[in-house]
């Protein structure tokens, strides 16, 4: 029986929408792929691009960032920026060759388990379609 | 067949390799120069907005970069089809100019002066700028590097900078020099005496 | 008292840090007269051979610009490690990897078939490439292995001091040389000749509410000299950059573009300026954000000028 690639997906969760809304889906009892790491920050804004890129040069073949829909943000605007810093991170994964399913970014707010939920298993599919990231082989190929 | 390296060649920009073969007699039977050097400039500027390659080919040379970032200039008129206006044409030549009499300075003085001043069969430990700074004495070399000095002066004041002066957008330069800059150059290259050696 | 042995390398560079220490003018000929330079290709003509015959940490400190690109950059890289006390990666190119880095968005074969055969002016029927090792009538030559991915030196040995800059500019240099001379050095590891605060802080310009509607290339405006760059819409790197250079380029009426690298405590000098120029873009809502996103040319190159070495990610995919 061949092993299964498993992608590696780390999630940074807001705790006031995000982060709750994945409780939710876990006290609900939810079946869902467990292939995201979540790590909870208190806001999607704060996101810094460097921990996106961190998790993807370190081994995560995924990254997904989670906030309030915006306008329930608890911070006000912080997602908004989120958006502004995901943009332009976009444009510059488009140019190192990282596919744009692997790094995402959802709104889910605390009652949104269940979409939760989907939202993780879409992505864990996309990305064990795509393959593993493997980013440190691709710095170390010799060509 | 016994093989002579020179590893590396000095005393020049750029990295090289000469491999000389002699044959039973001692005589050369034949010699090889070798670049072992590369970096890809015509490739990895592919994809760059074009309007910065003067700054990015600048970097091809640290000894002549005035003459890589004026040639991608003149390109970038080139490109964009402009005519640059007469003022910006000669805050160029002037750029240039400058940049001829601090690189042949540097040339002369650092890179082949020693071969000249010092003479090819000094010792290897006395083929360098100091010297020839003690050869020629130390009111020469001061001299000298008084004169590079100005001319990297007029190169900072079109380009901001003594090294990898920036200044070339398509169509002219990036600042014209104000009064007060072009006041506080002072013309000491006029007044000075003739430097001899 | 012997005096102490100096020793300067370049590796893939350009020859600008060898002329920004000709920029201490005749200071260095004074500090000259204080030690022995006993290896320094740009100007001396000492050869690999005098260097391999040193006995290990006989030079007291090496001066090492230039990216490690080919196996004799990395091979003199740890010769000088080994021969040296303190190792110095002087300038852009060693600390970062430089403009050479560039190099990185693409590969060896991709420059190699572009260089010696694509180019307009390369008239190479034949397709022949630069070999490692190549046999000639009289013998064997052999020129360095050309790596895919450029490095940083500290990627490559153990580096004890950073001086940044492409090149570091002449005051940085004497101060960072009289840290040597007088031995008021740093911990090691640190980075010296530059300012540890953003060059936003030395900047003249004059700094306003500090939001971008709009992203210009540099050729559709002809800037304020007075007003800030990134407020004008003209990418700047001066958020993310260190300063201690002055803002020359910014006199020169140019944007930063980065060459004194990333920040105390960053580890990626592009990430933290695409957070900088995003987090000021006016925009509120997807759309016009979008549209901001998607007006930057080349946000790697630009990002990571002179610092793609260094980098997390280090390169773009083949």
């Amino acid at each position: 029986m061949s092993s299964r690639f498993e992608p590696r997906i780390v999630g940074f969760l807001c705790r006031w929408c995000a982060y709750t809304g994945a409780d939710l889906a876990g006290t609900s009892r939810i079946k869902y792929p467990p292939n995201v790491t979540p790590i909870r920050v208190n806001c999607s804004g704060r996101v810094d691009p460097t921990l996106v890129l961190k998790a993807l040069a370190t081994g995560a073949d995924g990254v997904l960032i989670a906030g309030c829909h915006p306008g329930d943000c608890h911070y006000t605007s912080g997602n908004v920026k989120t958006l502004r810093r995901f943009k332009l991170l976009q444009r510059m994964l488009d140019q190192f060759g990282i596919e744009r399913e692997r790094v995402r970014l959802e709104w889910v707010s605390a009652s949104e388990g269940e979409r939760y939920a989907r939202i993780v298993e879409k992505m864990t599919e996309e990305i064990r379609d795509l393959g593993p990231l493997n980013w440190k082989a691709k710095v170390e190929v010799e060509a | 067949m016994k093989t002579v390296t020179i590893d590396p060649v000095t005393r020049l920009e750029g990295h090289g390799k000469i491999s000389i073969f002699l044959n039973e007699e001692g005589n050369v039977e034949n010699a090889y120069f070798q670049v072992p050097e590369l970096r890809g400039f015509e490739k990895f500027c592919e994809g760059r907005p074009v309007e910065e390659l003067p700054d990015i080919t600048s970097r091809i040379c640290g000894v002549c970069p005035e003459a890589h970032h004026i040639a991608s200039t003149k390109a970038l008129d080139a490109v964009f089809h402009v005519d640059p206006p007469l003022a910006a044409k000669k805050l160029r030549e002037l750029l240039y100019s400058a940049f001829f009499v601090a690189d042949h300075t540097t040339h002369f003085y650092i890179l082949s002066g020693p071969d000249f001043v010092m003479g090819p069969t000094a010792p290897k430990a006395e083929r360098n700028i100091l010297s020839v700074i003690g050869k020629v004495g130390l009111e020469v070399g001061t001299s000298i590097i008084k004169h590079r000095s100005d001319a990297l002066d007029v190169i900072a004041m079109i380009g901001g900078r003594r090294v990898h002066p920036t200044c070339g957008v398509p169509g002219g330069v990036s600042k014209p020099i104000a009064e007060n800059e072009r006041l506080s150059y002072p013309p000491t290259c006029v007044s000075d005496k003739n430097v001899q050696i | 008292m012997p005096k102490p042995k100096i020793a300067f390398n370049w590796a893939s560079s350009c020859g600008g840090c060898e002329i920004a220490i000709f920029e201490l003018g005749t200071k260095l000929v004074d500090v000259a007269n204080k030690i022995d330079i006993v290896f320094w290709p740009a100007a001396f003509d000492f050869k690999y051979s005098d260097l391999e015959a040193m006995p290990d940490k006989d030079i007291a400190v090496t001066f090492f610009n230039g990216a490690i690109r080919n196996s004799e950059n990395e091979h003199v890289a740890k010769l000088l490690r080994q021969k040296s006390k303190l190792l110095v990666a002087f300038g852009a190119c060693a600390y970062g990897g430089g403009i050479p880095a560039l190099a990185n968005t693409t590969s060896r074969e991709a420059i190699f078939k572009h260089d010696y055969k694509e180019t307009p002016t390369t008239d190479n029927p034949q397709s022949i490439y630069p070999q490692a090792k190549a046999q000639v009538k009289e013998g064997e030559l052999t020129i360095p292995d050309f790596y895919n991915t450029v490095k940083t030196l500290d990627q490559t040995v153990d580096v004890d001091y950073f001086v940044p800059g492409c090149p570091p500019v002449a005051e940085q240099v004497s101060n960072v040389i009289d840290a040597f001379v007088t031995g008021n050095l740093p911990p090691k590891g640190a980075v010296m000749g530059a300012s540890d605060k953003s060059l936003c802080h030395e900047c003249k310009r004059v700094k306003g509410d500090r939001k971008i509607s709009k992203i210009l290339r540099t050729y559709e405006t002809i800037p304020d000299p007075e007003k800030c760059m990134l407020e004008q819409g003209v990418i700047c790197m001066g958020p993310a950059t260190r300063g201690g250079c002055r803002s020359v380029c910014l006199d020169a009426n140019m944007p930063c573009r980065g060459c004194y690298g990333p920040l105390p405590n960053v580890i990626d000098q592009g990430a933290k300026m695409l957070s900088a120029l995003a987090s000021i873009f006016a925009a509120e809502n997807e759309e016009d954000i979008t549209k901001l996103a998607e007006a930057v040319p080349d946000p790697v190159g630009t990002f990571y000028r002179f610092s793609l070495a260094r980098s997390l990610m280090r390169r773009t995919k083949q």
